[in-house]
Order: structure tokens, then C-alpha cells, then sequence
């Protein structure tokens, strides 16, 4: 504990005296009349837990929450599942999947995040252009995983639904999620929208945002890199995080200054076919916000271009606020729960999805496929829980 | 999806078929479990309110093999639970502690959901709601049914029931919310079965009375009204509303005769101490030595009694030789006691008499034509006639002549239809304010003759034409026995939870739900349930504004307190008193009343209090010494 303090010591006087802490003061009172006549999205996906051996059905839905504080019509908040995918994404000709790719976590991940920002620009695009958009999770997220050899790309038509373009044609490879999500996030940036993602959960044990904060100030020269390996190495001895570093060294309403983070990881680990594309990812400009001395600071991404970004974390602190012992934005909360598939929801995909699976397959009159397709409705996975008893 | 798709298709076309015919809304969706008893579904924003009567329809197996009948359900929201997932309530305390306006804010207020429980009633089957007989659901309703809002026509068609035949109902008034639905009582079971109106002072329940009364005057049916503060005075200042009827407006008056002698001994019963056998050897020998002028007050009559009993007991003392044989045993301790009975009788009677007479004097009851009432043994049929209103006006009497009087003239008019006399024709009485005249054990009955006599009537009446509208503010206080043996209950506003409690233990058929309503309801706002109606309801009473009475009303105390002057004389008779004779304490001092300084009093009284708390006595003395 005492090496602990000492490195939080440490930690707040070097952000201190090179001018990287900063703070947002909460005064809704004055705050919240001032934002009348704004119009603020929040944005979420959905999606259902379908277990189908086999195939990648997906079920996602993406809502968003538009709010006009200070409208007292009826127009003031607007609930829309903005993106409804019920499909096998992953199949070119929309009638079976096929792949060898058994990942599904991997592929329902990836078209979550694209879903969701598609969902962003589809707004940001949209007649009634938010002046922010927030988003629950990370703005930009690590793509090498996704570029497997054996990814499947995504279906054409699930391609146009996210580019919200019904004449987009792309290779197989503009198809894939590597080069269709870099596509999407630089639509997104180029709208000059504000947008921004807040990470509920800061999961990794890498401390990103330090060390690029520190690095920064060893580019600078304005330290020594001794002292900065020194410190980083401590950071990682002990295990700790951004977030649970920062939560004892920011006080309330103070955040670090926001730092472009290469989110992609490091350049060796990339699928070497995918590297070109990778590099071409969009910085995230990356700070971590403390709302209250309740609760830990979260993490906020923006794209650099970004204008008014103190504007944006004042926004957020009064929106975090509003959950006193959460700390987080109610209004992801909000659309959290507006999009969120409840169980009874994903048995009905999966049901449907059976229905369909096995109607394509006997239309399609090729035994191979139907056997294919009853198998898959029969299977039940090899599990232990199965093995034969003695 | 369905596993059955045929009954979703037949359920669908008749769910189509009754939206076109009778544009029924579709309000909401049955979810969750569902039993033959209860359903709840998911409400459409504002389609529908508490109390509502909803339908959805259910496919329900039928006795051949395999088949199935489309049954409409019907049911009443017991229920609706309003909740908003997306307003946290951190949210809100953080609004409250801040002091912040929600519509500033980014959050949501806007995805409200209803979810709404509803009490099943029964089931009709076929298009006429009204024309089939109610039956039991046999079949749970299906979860994803939708809810229909049925027609204010085919709503009100259902709780006419059979025969809708205007002259055999008694119309209280409308469906709470739903001006456009009629309530009505069946007049047949109000008049045999007894009817209970249980309400909070101000919960409505002289208006709903006043609105059955009128509803039976309206059919002719002989009405006896017993009236302790004259709330139904109205009826006969409103007479002219009434063409056809006789109202009449009686003050008790016990007259005796020789047939009905048997009356002293009731109101000894009744309003006394129960005679010994001793005593009552002695009484009948009063009796039958003290001759009966027909017709005199029942009051002179015992005073006569009286002035008998005091010259045999002074001869008894006095060892008189004339004193007849059959009193030589009977101790003159005996007689006194007799006696005192019988005083204790006559200053109750004379008593009641007074105060009555007084109130009936009032000037608001100028217009008021009182009458005496006649004998309800000898005379019945002057109370209960076809077409006429009978008011007892009690008030100035005390619970326990109130309670003897209502005995006596029940009792009588009861034993009129008991016997099949064919005196008077069936009839219905009106008890107001019924917790004094039936109340439970814990409130000491023994002093509360009307208690065994409604208990008769209640549970006997219904064979023979006599029906009872018991009326009470205070039902935790009521005889269970009596309560449960009526048939129909109006429930109107009741807050105290004793009284809740009560009722539902007394009311089998009402709901928890619905015992956590009452205490919600509005002034006339109220559940009826029993024979009376075709199921519970939740029931706006009509008020009879006409009915109002002028003289009886809302008095204005405070008006009444700012103009009242003391009797002059009656100071300056006191004064003269002091001052010539002091007050027995030798303080003759002028000007010290005691009724002009009751604050002296009340601080002596004080001052007392504090001194016994000293453990020694203080002499207050007057100001000046």
C-alpha cells in the first residue's frame, strides 16, 4: 500500500507539474438549462446469444436514445432501432454459412462494433444530426484479431445495411471486417460530428494511457527515460491498470489529457496481409475521466479531429453524474437497456433462423446441403455433460 | 410462434370479426402466467384505467371430443403498475439533491410501461353479451392474446344481464371513469337479500343511500327509514320530486292500549334492567291493577305505574292491613327495585321525548309537517304502504332508546309479515348509522335491543318480504353475523385498515387488490359486488343534487359561534344569586361566576392536578384577595 501511495504520489505530481491533469467542475444547476436547444445521441448494440453449431447466425440490434434536454414537446427523447440484423451475416449468398471459421464470439464481436458504427455515421449523416454522439464502448477498437486467414468476410447485403449504401459493391476483401470497419470509422470521422465512445469496463491490464502519457513526456524531453522505465515497470509489477491507477490519482471531476492512442496493438502481431489497412486506423484521442471520488474513472475515446472535446467530457461528467454511485453516462444506461436482447428475444431468433435454415436447405435440393442443414438443427455440441456413462 | 396455428387462425378471425362489428380497441397484451382467475397484460399508453372492463378472447375446450368454442373473457383492472426501466432511481435522488428539472436533463421519462391486472369475471360466449349467461373461464387465456376495450353498448349489456327490464333496477351510477357505462343494482335481490353501504364519514354513502331510496320510491316499494340525524329529511322536503308517493316524516311517540299493554314490558326489556321473578310478579300485579286510558303516552302510563308501586311499597312499610295477599311475601326492597325500572324507563322515555320535540322545533324545520308515529303493532299499515316513505327522524334519543325504538317498530312490522297478516305488503328498511344498532361484542351489545331483532329480520326477512339497507361509517364495529348475512355490498371510500380488514372478511369476493383500493376512492367512488350486480364493479354513485335538503345540510358552526349571545337573564339571575347568597364557600364576591370564568375553572383544574402532584392542595383564590 505504501509503494502504492508512493507511486499515485508520483504519478499525480509528474501530471501536475507538466500541465496533464485538468478538471470539469459539476454545477448542473448551471449546466444542464445551458445545454437547451442541443441535441445529444446515445447508441448502443444488442445482441442475442444464439447458440447454432455450425453457422453464424446473428442477431444484433443497435438503438439509439436522441435526447433534446430542455425540449418539453413530446419530441424532446426518441428511442429507434437504428440497425435490426437478423441474418447469417457471414454468408455471401445469404442461405448458409459455410466456413470453417467456428469462433462465433469472434464473428458476432466483429459485427457488433461494426454495427455500432455504422450506427453512428448513419446519425451523423442523418437530417436531424445529433451535436454529439456517444457511444457505449470503445470508439476505435484492435482489429488484428479479426484478420484471421479464414475470417469470413461479411455477407454483400450485410455490407450495404452497415455503409447504408444499397449500391455498394466491394471485393471479398473490402467485405472483410479489417478493411469494412477502417472504412466505416473514417466515414464516421470525416462527418466532423462529435463522437465519442465511453468504455464501461477497462478489462486490460496494460496501462495504455500512461505510457503513452509518460512517453510523451519523454518525447519531450522533459524526462528521463530511466525514470519513465522505472515507473512503468513498478505500474506492471503491481498489476495495475489506467483506470485503477488514475481512480487514486484523479480527484473529482478531473481528467488527463487527452492523448492519441494507437489502439491496434503492436505492429508484430498483425496479420501481415492486413498490415497496410491496420496502419490506416485512426488514432484514438483517449483521456480518463473521474466524475465523482465514488467511483473509478472511465476511459473516453474520440477521433483527433474532434473540436471542443472539453466541451464533450462537461457533457459527460453531468451525464455521469446523474448515476451518483455509478459514475457512468445514464444515457448509455438508457439505450443499453432500450437495445439489450432479453433471452426470450435470441430462443426466437434461433427458432426463426432453424425455420429458415431448413427451408433454403430443401429448396436448394442438394442432399449434401440438407444433411448439412439437419445436422445442424440436431446438433446439440459435444460436451462433456454428454459423454457416455459407464 | 404458436404450437397450435389452427386456434391462432380462429382466434383471429373472431378477434377480426368482433373489431368490425363492434370496434372493440385492441389496448394491450396478456403476458406472463395466466390462470382461470387472473390475467395481467401490457397496457397501451392511456387506452385504459383502473376499474375498466376489459374482454380478450380464448378458445376453451368444449364436453365433445376435441372440440373448442371461443369463449370472450371478461375482466375488470384490479391493477396497473407503472414503471419506467430507463429512470434509474439514483437518477432521481440526484434530481431532488441538486434541485435540477428533469426535461433539462438527458434523461428519459418517456418509455413508461403498463402493466395492468385484471380480474377475471367470466366468460359469454356468442355476440350478445347481455343475453348469455355469465359462466366460470374453464380454460386459461393465452399468453400473447390481445386485450380488447369492449363498447360502452356491449359493456353495458353485460352488467344489465337477463331480462333487462328498467323497472327492476335500481341505477347508482356509472362505471368509475366511464361515464358512458350505467350501473345498476337488481332491485329483486337489494329488496330480498339486504344491502350493506359501508363508507368513511364524507366517502358518499348518504348519497348512495339517498340514491337507492330514490330508485325504490321510484318503484312504488313502501319504505321505513330509520333516520338518526336526519339525513333523509331531504326526501320529504323534496316531495314534490315524488307525486306519487306518500313521504312522511315520524317522531316516536309509545302509546299504550289494552292489547298492546305487552309494550311496558318490552321497553323494561329494552331499555332497563331485566326484571327479576320476583320483580316481575309485582309488575304484573301493577298492571293489572292500574287501569289503561286508550291511547296515552306510553310515559304517563308508567308514571301512573310508578305512583302505584310508591303507594304499595308505603304500605308495605306502613304494614298496612289492606295490603293485598298475593303482595304479603314480596319485600318492599322487591318493590323499590321494580319501581326504579320503571323511573329508570319513564326518564328515559320523557327524556327523548323532550329532545326530539325540541329539535323538531327548530326553525329550519318550519316547512316540516312531523308526525307522531302510529303504533307499529296496531297500525302497521299506516308505516308500510304501497307507495309511501316512512321516516323515523331519531335524533335527540340516545343510542339506547334509538336502538329500543327501532327494535319495537321492526319487531312489529316484522311479525306482521312473519305471520302472513296480509296487513302490509313487503317492504324494505333503511338503518342508518347501523354500527349503533347492530354493533359487534367488543362494543356491548347487551345494551342494544335492535341487535337480536335485525338479526331476525336479516336472516328471516328474505322469506318474507322484509329487506334491510344497513348503513354505517364505522363496519369494524358491526355484528359479523348480521354483516355477512347480506347478499350486496357498496363499499365507498374507507381508510381506517380495522374497517378494510373487516370488509374483505366479511365481503368473500373481494379481491386484495381491490381492499387496497378502497382507501383511493373519491367521495361516491366506490366497489359494489353481490347478488345485486352480475360481478364486482367499481362504481361512480350518481349524485341526486335535487335532493339536497335546504334545512339539513352542512351547518356552519363557526358563523353560528361568532352570533351567539349568552342569555342575559340567565347571567343576571345567576349574579343575583352570589351576590345574595354567596356560593355556599363564602366567596360572595360579584361578578364571579362561574360560567363567565370557565378559564378559573379550567385553571383550578390545572392547578389541582399540579398540586397533587406536589402532594399538598392549593387554594385558588379569587382575583382581589
Amino acid at each position: 500500500m505504501r509503494r502504492l501511495a508512493r507511486l499515485a504520489s508520483t504519478m499525480r505530481e509528474l501530471l501536475e507539474q507538466n500541465d496533464l491533469v485538468h478538471s470539469v467542475s459539476y454545477r448542473p444547476r448551471e449546466f444542464w438549462p445551458g445545454l437547451k436547444g442541443r441535441t445529444i445521441a446515445f447508441v448502443d448494440g444488442g445482441v442475442a446469444n444464439i447458440e447454432l453449431p455450425s453457422a453464424a447466425p446473428i442477431g444484433i440490434r443497435v438503438g439509439s436514445y436522441l435526447v433534446r434536454p430542455g425540449d418539453e414537446t413530446d419530441q424532446r427523447e426518441r428511442f429507434n432501432i437504428e440497425l435490426s440484423l437478423v441474418d447469417d451475416l457471414y454468408s455471401e449468398n445469404g442461405v448458409l454459412y459455410d466456413s470453417d471459421f467456428l469462433d462465433i464470439a469472434k464473428l458476432r464481436d466483429a459485427a457488433r462494433m461494426a454495427s455500432e458504427t455504422s450506427v453512428a455515421y448513419r446519425l451523423a449523416q442523418s437530417v436531424e444530426c445529433p451535436d454529439m454522439i456517444i457511444l457505449h464502448g470503445p470508439l476505435v477498437n484492435p482489429v488484428a484479431p479479426y484478420g484471421l486467414e479464414d475470417f469470413p468476410p461479411f455477407g454483400s447485403a450485410a455490407c450495404r445495411a452497415f455503409l447504408a449504401d444499397g449500391s455498394w459493391t466491394g471485393s471479398d476483401q473490402d467485405r472483410q471486417f479489417v478493411s469494412l470497419y477502417l472504412e466505416l470509422l473514417k466515414r464516421l470521422r470525416d462527418t466532423g460530428v462529435a463522437v465519442v465512445g465511453a468504455v464501461e469496463r477497462s478489462i486490460g491490464k496494460d496501462p495504455v494511457v500512461i505510457r503513452r502519457l509518460l512517453n510523451h513526456l519523454q518525447d519531450q524531453r522533459v524526462m528521463r527515460r530511466e525514470d519513465v522505465k522505472s515507473i512503468l515497470d513498478e505500474i506492471i509489477v503491481y498489476g495495475l491498470n489506467d483506470a485503477s491507477l488514475l481512480d487514486v490519482v484523479l480527484q473529482e471531476g478531473e481528467y488527463v489529457s487527452p492523448i492519441p492512442v494507437m489502439r491496434q496493438g503492436p505492429e508484430n502481431k498483425w496479420p501481415e496481409e492486413w498490415k497496410q489497412w491496420i496502419r490506416d486506423y485512426p488514432n484514438a484521442l483517449t483521456t480518463y475521466l473521474k466524475p465523482s471520488e465514488l467511483v473509478m474513472p472511465f476511459r473516453i475515446e474520440a477521433f483527433e479531429n474532434i473540436k471542443d472535446f472539453v466541451n464533450v467530457l462537461d457533457l459527460i461528467l453531468h451525464t455521469s453524474r446523474l448515476l451518483p454511485s455509478y459514475g457512468f453516462p445514464v444515457g448509455l444506461d438508457i439505450v443499453d437497456r432500450f437495445a439489450k436482447i432479453p433471452a426470450w428475444m435470441s430462443r426466437s431468433v434461433k427458432g426463426q433462423h432453424q425455420v429458415v435454415l431448413l427451408q433454403k436447405a430443401l429448396a436448394n435440393g442438394d442432399p449434401r446441403v440438407l444433411a448439412f442443414a439437419k445436422r445442424v438443427l440436431a446438433a446439440r455440441g459435444r460436451d462433456w455433460l454428454f459423454r457416455p456413462s459407464v | 410462434m404458436s404450437a397450435d396455428p389452427k386456434m391462432d387462425t380462429s382466434l383471429s378471425k373472431a378477434m377480426s370479426g368482433k373489431g368490425k362489428s363492434t370496434e372493440w380497441a385492441r389496448i394491450g397484451t396478456v403476458v406472463g402466467n395466466t390462470s382461470t382467475g387472473s390475467y395481467t397484460f401490457i397496457l397501451r399508453s392511456f387506452q385504459a384505467k383502473l376499474g375498466d372492463i376489459v374482454a380478450t378472447l380464448v378458445e376453451v375446450p368444449v364436453a365433445t371430443n376435441g372440440g373448442r368454442k371461443i369463449a370472450t373473457v371478461w375482466g375488470r383492472i384490479v391493477s396497473i403498475d407503472r414503471f419506467n426501466p430507463f429512470f434509474p432511481a439514483e437518477a432521481a435522488q440526484e434530481l431532488a439533491d441538486q434541485n435540477i428539472r428533469f426535461l433539462d436533463t438527458v434523461l428519459s421519462g418517456s418509455r413508461d410501461h403498463l402493466e395492468a391486472e385484471v380480474l377475471i369475471l367470466g366468460t359469454t360466449f356468442g355476440d350478445d353479451p347481455g343475453s348469455a349467461q355469465l359462466s366460470p373461464l374453464t380454460y386459461p387465456v393465452r399468453p400473447s392474446a390481445e386485450v380488447l376495450y369492449p363498447g360502452a353498448d356491449d359493456v353495458r349489456r353485460l352488467l344489465a344481464g337477463d331480462g333487462d327490464d328498467r323497472t327492476q333496477k335500481l341505477r347508482i351510477g356509472t362505471l368509475i371513469g366511464r361515464g358512458d357505462v350505467e350501473v345498476s343494482l337488481s332491485a329483486r335481490h337489494v329488496v330480498s337479500r339486504h344491502l350493506a353501504i359501508l363508507a368513511m364519514t364524507g366517502g358518499g354513502k348518504t348519497v348512495a343511500a339517498r340514491r337507492i331510496i330514490r330508485e325504490l320510491i321510484e318503484l312504488g316499494y313502501p319504505l321505513v327509514i330509520f333516520d338518526p340525524h336526519g339525513d333523509y329529511l331531504g326526501f320529504f322536503e323534496k316531495r314534490h320530486l315524488f307525486p306519487k308517493s306518500n313521504i312522511r316524516v315520524l317522531y316516536p311517540m309509545i302509546r299504550v292500549r289494552q292489547d298492546n299493554i305487552g309494550i311496558i314490558a318490552d321497553l323494561i326489556n329494552k331499555m332497563g334492567k331485566r326484571l327479576t321473578d320476583a320483580q316481575q310478579q309485582f309488575y304484573y300485579y301493577l298492571l293489572s291493577n292500574t287501569d289503561v286510558t286508550e291511547g296515552e303516552p306510553a310515559a304517563a302510563y308508567i308514571q301512573r305505574l310508578i305512583d302505584h308501586a310508591e303507594a304499595v311499597a308505603a304500605k308495605k312499610r306502613r304494614k298496612d292491613k289492606d295490603l293485598p295477599d298475593e303482595l304479603g311475601d314480596l319485600r318492599t326492597g322487591t318493590m323499590n327495585a321494580a319501581k326504579r325500572s320503571l323511573e329508570f324507563v319513564h326518564d328515559n322515555l320523557r327524556q327523548m321525548e323532550r329532545n326530539n320535540e325540541r329539535l323538531r322545533g327548530q326553525p329550519r324545520f318550519r316547512d316540516y309537517r312531523f308526525e307522531e308515529m302510529p303504533d307499529p303493532s296496531d297500525a302497521p299499515d299506516e308505516i308500510v304502504h304501497p307507495g309511501t316513505v316512512s321516516i323515523f327522524y331519531l335524533a335527540g334519543y340516545d343510542h339506547l332508546n334509538q336502538s329500543a325504538i327501532v327494535s319495537i317498530v321492526l319487531e312489529a312490522l316484522f311479525a306482521h309479515r312473519s305471520t302472513l297478516s296480509g296487513i302490509i305488503p313487503p317492504f324494505q328498511a333503511v338503518v342508518e348509522e347501523a354500527h349503533n344498532f347492530i354493533p359487534s361484542r367488543q362494543e356491548g351489545t347487551d345494551e342494544t335491543p335492535s341487535l337480536v331483532t335485525i338479526r331476525k329480520v336479516i336472516t328471516e326477512g328474505r322469506k318474507f318480504g322484509t329487506g334491510l339497507v344497513l348503513i354505517s361509517q364505522r363496519p369494524s364495529r358491526l355484528d359479523e353475523t348480521t354483516l355477512a348475512q347480506c347478499n350486496s355490498f357498496l363499499v365507498l371510500r374507507l381508510v381506517n385498515p380495522k374497517d378494510k380488514s373487516f370488509v374483505r372478511s366479511v365481503m368473500e369476493n373481494l379481491s386484495e387488490t381491490d381492499a387496497n383500493v378502497l382507501q383511493t376512492f373519491g367521495s361516491g367512488e366506490g366497489i359494489v359486488s353481490g347478488q345485486a350486480v352480475r360481478f364486482p364493479l367499481l362504481v361512480k354513485v350518481d349524485f341526486d343534487r335535487d335532493l339536497v335538503s335546504d334545512a339539513i345540510g352542512d351547518e356552519d358552526f363557526i358563523a353560528e359561534a361568532q352570533k351567539w349571545k349568552p342569555n342575559p337573564r340567565r347571567k343576571a339571575n345567576a349574579d343575583t344569586v352570589r351576590r345574595h347568597m354567596g356560593d355556599g364557600r363564602g366567596n360572595n364576591a360579584p361578578g364571579r361566576s362561574t360560567s363567565d370564568h370557565g378559564d378559573s375553572n379550567a385553571a383550578s383544574g390545572s392547578a389541582a392536578k399540579g398540586s397533587r402532584r406536589r402532594g399538598r392542595r392549593k387554594t385558588i383564590r379569587p382575583a382581589g384577595f
